[in-house]
């Protein structure tokens, strides 16, 4: 994970498998390209979630994206935190 | 062998359904949702791929909105149980299946709910959306949550008019429930154009996917009562179910292999297309109702509506026995009262039931001459 925010890439936890796999969908018809991943659960006091994985660069456009399609983003971690 | 009772499960199933329960079994069936190791992600992917099918199929605005049970009976439940209050009236039309009738009534005698059946009119030729419309008009109260209703009977053909009855309860803020068991692939249904809160579909039947899927499309901000409480794979810590759907409604780990092959299913009846199966299907009914007319002794109900299924007795002769006597002449068909008694009862069919014949996309004219002549053999020299 840490090579990742080294690498640039941020992480949008969103919550269960179904929501990050649509979102998922939804940025790629944007060409926003990004992984689903399981978050870290040992950071989180409600246990389990699945979050994307994707170039910070591109957080402006993600956050958009998922605001007009009324996904909720619980937390956002990256590189530039 | 002939098979006529496609409203209880279709078949044969498309090979891309089968071939695909296979490759899952074989090479992804990880539990979907429940970790983030390839073989569980990509079960995930696959049951994703068929929620944003089933969406798409159905006019649904997200795939989140997609909930897996295991048959449309449990859908029913989980709407009409997840839905209702104590103190809630409720609606139901005078052909419901037991699916439908026994959650209300159960309810309704352990004093929860309180419900009203109002009539289709299903024997009226010529019957009008609004006929049915005012008979709901009059039996609605001022406590009335919710109208459940099958859009096509399982005992007849007989449809009923969801865009008229959706603005209707739309008016009186009631929650539509839409029994779609006979009409899912077989006829267009598009939820968010209809208006309908909760569309309750079986997975083997039109769609063609393996029996134990179902579906349950819940209309967007529709936060209802789990029937099932367990693992979800998200807010693990947590001591109830998530909000978020469909994941508070999936307790447990979901049959990836067959909900594979529904994905493939429902990609079949969209490569088919729905008019192209109403118009065989509607064509082979025409054609044995026609032949069925012409026969002394026999008995059509609510012959008038077009669609899949046609319902019929032979004089002198049980449901069962005639059923039974078919079977043994390799054609099935089924008899009895078709988990309907209600509808039985407002078709009026003697005691026992009736034999019904129901067709899909797969059955051809063929299989109707067979079961003609297989009629006049049993007319002609007893079973």
């Amino acid at each position: 994970m840490r090579n990742d925010f080294q690498n640039n890439r941020c992480i949008a936890e969103i919550g269960s498998v179904t929501e990050a796999m649509w979102a998922q969908s939804l940025l790629a018809k944007e060409a926003i390209l990004c992984e689903v991943i399981q978050g870290d659960s040992s950071q989180r006091k409600r246990g389990c979630v699945y979050a994307v994985l994707y170039d910070c660069r591109q957080e402006r456009d993600l956050k958009n994206i998922l605001k007009r399609a009324g996904i909720r983003v619980r937390s956002f971690y990256g590189a530039r935190r | 062998m002939i098979y006529l009772d496609q409203a209880a499960t279709s078949f044969p199933k498309p090979l891309s359904v089968i071939e695909e329960q296979a490759q899952c079994m074989r090479t992804y069936c990880g539990n979907p949702g429940h970790g983030s190791h390839a073989l569980a992600m990509a079960a995930a992917a696959k049951i994703y791929e068929c929620r944003e099918v089933a969406a798409s199929f159905f006019g649904a605005d997200s795939p989140s909105r997609v909930v897996f049970t295991m048959n449309t009976t449990m859908s029913l439940n989980l709407a009409i149980k997840g839905l209702l209050r104590a103190g809630d009236h409720v609606l139901i039309s005078d052909m419901e299946h037991n699916a439908v009738y026994r959650p209300i009534c159960k309810m309704a005698h352990s004093g929860a709910i309180t419900y009203d059946i109002f009539p289709t009119f299903v024997h009226q030729q010529g019957r009008t959306a609004e006929d049915i419309c005012q008979a709901i008009k009059k039996r609605i109260r001022p406590n009335t949550k919710m109208l459940v209703c099958a859009h096509a009977s399982n005992v007849c053909s007989s449809c009923l008019p969801l865009e008229e009855i959706a603005l209707l309860c739309a008016r009186h803020g009631i929650l539509f429930v839409v029994d779609a068991a006979q009409s899912a692939g077989h006829v267009p249904i598009n939820i968010e154009a209809l208006g309908i809160d909760a569309l309750c579909v079986p997975g083997h039947k039109g769609l063609y996917g393996p029996q134990g899927t179902g579906l349950l499309l819940l209309k967007k901000g529709l936060l209802a009562d789990t029937l099932l409480e367990g693992g979800s794979g998200v807010d693990s810590t947590q001591d109830s179910m998530p909000r978020e759907s469909p994941e508070r409604y999936e307790a447990g780990t979901l049959a990836t292999p067959a909900i594979a092959g529904l994905c493939e299913g429902i990609k079949s009846v969209q490569a088919i297309g729905i008019d192209a199966i109403t118009e065989k299907e509607t064509r082979l009914i025409r054609y044995l109702k026609s032949a069925l007319s012409a026969m002394r002794r026999v008995t059509l109900y609510a012959s008038h509506h077009d669609g899949s299924v046609l319902l019929f007795n032979i004089s002198k002769i049980p449901a069962d026995a005639l059923g039974n006597s078919l079977n043994r002449r390799g054609i099935c068909v089924r008899a009895g009262y078709h988990c309907s008694a209600l509808g039985h009862q407002t078709l009026g069919t003697p005691a026992g039931g009736a034999v019904r014949v129901s067709v899909g996309y797969w059955n051809e004219t063929a299989d109707m001459d067979a079961l003609i002549d297989a009629l006049h053999d049993v007319i002609r020299k007893g079973l």
